[in-house]
């Protein structure tokens, strides 16, 4: 055998025998890219000009239902976008507000109302109309990874596919919350619901 | 210390160095140090968006030309050290081993080492030898692991990037900064000692983001890896060329860096710089029956700094000036060539109305381009030593959302060279979507590109032996008062893609290519038998064909077949057109699969046909199966990765491939097996 292929083998054999696996977290490396789009979105759509009076004013990012990103926005917490800091904020899910009181229930709507972006966990999948009822003429772009989410009445859906993230677009739903989505997010994006009548 | 010595020295301060930050690796979890928020939108995708058919970002089932999209993963797999070995597994794309340092490689033919009819580019810039024309592949500042994709594009594509992209484009476009943070060792040998070393650190601090890339390769002629018997084209002049000394010298030693850096200003603000350089020693080659035996020495730095600002969600535009230096030492056959190339280029992106998304740009570029013949024995010389070339394009391009289901395409440029005419190009393509999903999408399409001279054929001039020779060869450029013209090339395309099933995607392309005042060679023999070759635009061609593949992915693997028909006939039949036609039947079959959350396996296959050159080289170029078979597991607490695999396992590459303008060629070795260790931390 020739020197090559022995320091082949011994290349080999010293990293084989250092091989221990550690289980990749899966689920935890999805949110963090999910957590990346989220920030691509906000930077991507245009609020009306009352949302975001001056320059002072944060970009809201609210959260609402059990929270799979755990720690995935840590790192753009300080950080800006369109020239603005981003602010995240962290909601029950709706079961939780139905038995708050009504005050309570009030005080939620209206902090919802006054955020930039909903995201709503998968944890609410039933309670989606309602969430979206609560936000409804608050020009809040609403954001999910569930089934049916633009059907729903949701503007950007988050879905994976051969293991990668992609989004799709009711670019109806944020037309009417006078929301702008800018055109390389709906080029991008998988699918695109759109008014026929728009069309030439 | 010996070659194989050091290889192993590498590796095993690789893997020792990092044992200190396994455990601090395995709080980090896979310690691959990416950064998310630096990504781009396409980045966070990790989804083929290709830029390369028309400067706009399109999502790969709806780009307005043939195109193939290989992938950083694709490229990791294959085990491959160099460029054009990833190249040969494209549908479409002729590679040619010449030698253990030189390619001949070309999109749908006409290829060769001085192919100069498809368009290299780095992240979107020339990488091209003006002097030439071609790519030195070898040459270029780039590590393999530091490509993120590499598109390319089958068909006339000018109208995106100007002259030269005639048959295709091919764009290496390198992982940004911001996206590979942290460090990553990377080492390769085989069983010749060859190696490739590659360290880089990324890292990000506020509003910077970078990355700096190192490496080393040093790979052994094909003599000392047990290939390189010498084959002679022109057995007449073997006392002439003094063949029975030549041996194989195509060692090659090149020393890499390449870094980038990036600047955001705010969201919608960034500034990109980078510089690369590469430092190489080569041995040699024969190259119009002279074979110098010495030493190529070249250095070649590449540089670039761009501004980019959104200024809304619709528009964006940025401002780019690269520059590159090149310089070789070739004694012999040019002393020195060098040139140096600076392009200034700036692009807009709006929105003009609701359906349309609109570029218009142009870019600057001078060309100072040195030839310097040491003394009487250099056998290519040019007519002058010093030539200074300018360039000037425009160009608009238009994407019309017609309907959910209709989108047009328009694209024309305009270039003036200093040494031409001014030429223009264009692209017109419809595609048409059959479902609501854009899952199954028809495209058709006519595009126009041109072709320029260059220096080479323009001002060079090669002379055997520097006197008449009886059935000698004389290479002059054309008569004084004589210029060359564009070469021009019309296209009509079609193609399909679809999604068959959740798992399977299915591709087809077809064109016809029609080319006009090819630049080719006519030979006229005189009464004395001398014979005099002249660099000509001489008669046109057909080329016409297509590719076709078919994908299925699963989440424990994938499968891709291809089948590529490329056919080429010139109007005169045996034209030499400086190149080789393409091989006309080509078949292609990569394989992964996913063993367990560790081990990956993987396979690529390539068939060539043989091609009929038609005397174009004194030997045909033969048929060849190619097979790799790579097997990868996850090491270091999953922070590295561990590679063995055998490359052409059929062992069916040795064979001595002749280039155009070349008398001899030599055996390259076939079967190989390497390792390779990684480690991220």
């Amino acid at each position: 055998m020739s020197i090559k292929t022995y320091a082949l083998l011994a290349v080999a054999t010293l990293s084989l025998s250092s091989t221990s696996a550690l289980a990749e977290t899966k689920s935890g490396r999805e949110y963090d890219i999910k957590a990346a789009f989220v920030c691509k979105f906000m930077l991507f759509t245009d609020w009306p000009q009352e949302k975001l009076p001056d320059d002072s004013r944060a970009i809201v990012l609210a959260i609402v239902g059990n929270d799979p990103f755990e720690h995935a926005f840590e790192p753009v917490k300080d950080e800006s976008v369109k020239g603005r800091k981003i602010v995240v904020k962290y909601f029950k899910g709706w079961e939780a507000l139905k038995e708050a009181s009504e005050k309570e229930m009030a005080r939620v709507a209206d902090e919802l109302g006054r955020c930039h972006l909903l995201f709503i966990c998968r944890s609410e999948e039933k309670n989606v109309a309602s969430i979206l009822k609560m936000v409804k003429g608050h020009s809040v772009l609403t954001v999910a990874d569930m089934p049916d989410f633009l059907e729903s009445g949701g503007m950007i859906n988050l879905l994976l596919e051969e293991g990668k993230v992609r989004f799709e677009v009711n670019n109806i739903a944020a037309t009417e919350a006078e929301l702008k989505i800018g055109s390389q997010l709906l080029r991008l994006a998988k699918r695109v619901v759109r008014e026929e009548s728009t069309r030439k | 210390m010996n070659r194989v010595m050091v290889s192993v020295l590498a590796l095993w301060m690789v893997s020792t160095l990092t044992s200190a930050a396994f455990a601090e690796a395995t709080e980090q979890g896979t310690g691959n140090g990416e950064s998310l928020f630096g990504a781009s939108l396409e980045q966070l995708m990790e989804m083929p968006v290709v830029v390369s058919a028309s400067r706009q970002a399109q999502k790969s089932g709806q780009v307005s030309a043939a195109v193939t999209v290989i992938m950083a993963e694709d490229i990791h797999r294959s085990g491959a050290t160099n460029i054009p070995e990833i190249l040969q597994f494209a549908p479409g794309v002729d590679v040619r081993r010449l030698d253990r340092q030189r390619y001949a490689v070309g999109v749908r033919g006409l290829f060769g080492v001085f192919s100069d009819r498809t368009l290299i580019l780095v992240d979107g810039r020339p990488a091209i030898d003006p002097i030439y024309g071609t790519t030195h592949w070898e040459n270029l500042p780039i590590m393999v692991e530091d490509i993120e994709r590499i598109e390319v594009v089958r068909g006339p594509v000018g109208a995106a990037w100007g002259a030269n992209a005639f048959t295709g484009v091919i764009n290496i476009i390198t992982k940004k900064p911001g996206t590979v943070n942290g460090a990553l060792a990377s080492s390769t040998i085989n069983e010749f000692g060859d190696i490739w070393t590659h360290l880089r650190y990324g890292g990000s601090e506020g509003p910077w983001n970078w990355r700096i890339s190192t490496g080393y390769n040093d790979v052994e002629d094909s003599d000392a890896a047990g290939a390189g018997k010498y084959v002679s084209g022109a057995q007449a002049v073997n006392g002439l060329m003094g063949f029975d000394s030549f041996a194989a010298r195509d060692w090659g030693r090149y020393a890499k860096v390449d870094t980038q850096a990036e600047y955001r200003v705010d969201d919608q603000t960034r500034w990109t710089f980078g510089i690369a350089h590469s430092s190489s020693q080569e041995g040699d080659y024969e190259f119009i029956g002279v074979f110098p035996r010495r030493d190529i020495l070249t250095e070649y730095t590449r540089m670039f700094a761009r501004l980019e600002h959104q200024y809304d969600t619709d528009t964006t535009a940025y401002i780019q000036w690269f520059g590159d230096y090149w310089d070789r030492h070739r004694r012999v056959v040019t002393d020195k060539t060098t040139y140096m190339e600076n392009d200034l280029e700036a692009q807009v992106t709006f929105k003009p109305a609701d359906d349309h998304t609109a570029s218009f740009g142009g870019n600057l570029r001078w060309n100072r381009l040195t030839a310097r013949n040491h003394s009487s024995l250099d056998e290519f010389l040019f007519d002058k030593s010093r030539y200074n070339e300018y360039w000037a394009g425009l160009f608009l391009m238009d994407r019309w959302a017609v309907s959910d289901r209709m989108t047009l395409e328009g694209q024309v440029r305009l270039d003036n060279y200093s040494e031409t005419t001014a030429d223009w190009s264009t692209r017109l393509t419809a595609m048409y979507a059959l479902d609501e999903q854009h899952e199954h999408m028809l495209r058709t399409g006519f595009a126009r590109s041109f072709r320029s001279p260059s220096l080479a054929t323009r001002r060079g001039s090669a002379s055997y032996l520097q006197a008449p020779v009886v059935g000698g060869l004389f290479l002059t450029r054309p008569p004084a008062g004589y210029e060359l013209d564009n070469e021009g090339t019309y296209s009509l395309e079609a193609g399909y893609s679809g999604r068959l099933s959740d798992n399977l995607w299915v591709n087809l392309d077809t064109y016809y290519q029609r080319m006009e005042r090819l630049i080719g060679v006519t030979n006229q023999t005189d009464m004395f038998g001398v014979t005099t070759s002249t660099f000509d635009n001489v008669d046109g061609a057909d080329s016409w064909g297509g590719e076709t593949s078919l994908t299925w992915k699963h989440q424990k693997g994938s499968m891709s077949a291809w089948y590529a028909y490329n056919a080429l006939a010139t109007d005169t039949f045996g034209q030499i057109t400086r190149s080789l036609p393409p091989s006309q039947q080509k078949a292609g079959f990569t394989g992964r699969w996913y063993i367990d959350e560790n081990w990956t396996f993987n396979t690529n296959y390539v068939f060539n046909d043989s091609i009929h050159t038609f005397a174009a080289v004194p030997v045909d170029p033969a048929s060849f199966s190619r097979l790799d078979l790579t097997l990868s597991c996850k090491v270091a607490s999953r922070t590295g990765e561990l590679m063995v695999g055998v490359m052409d396992v059929l062992n069916e590459t040795t064979d001595a491939n002749f280039d155009t303008g070349c008398l001899t060629a030599h055996e390259t070795p076939g079967r190989t097996f390497f390792a390779r260790l990684q480690l991220a931390f």
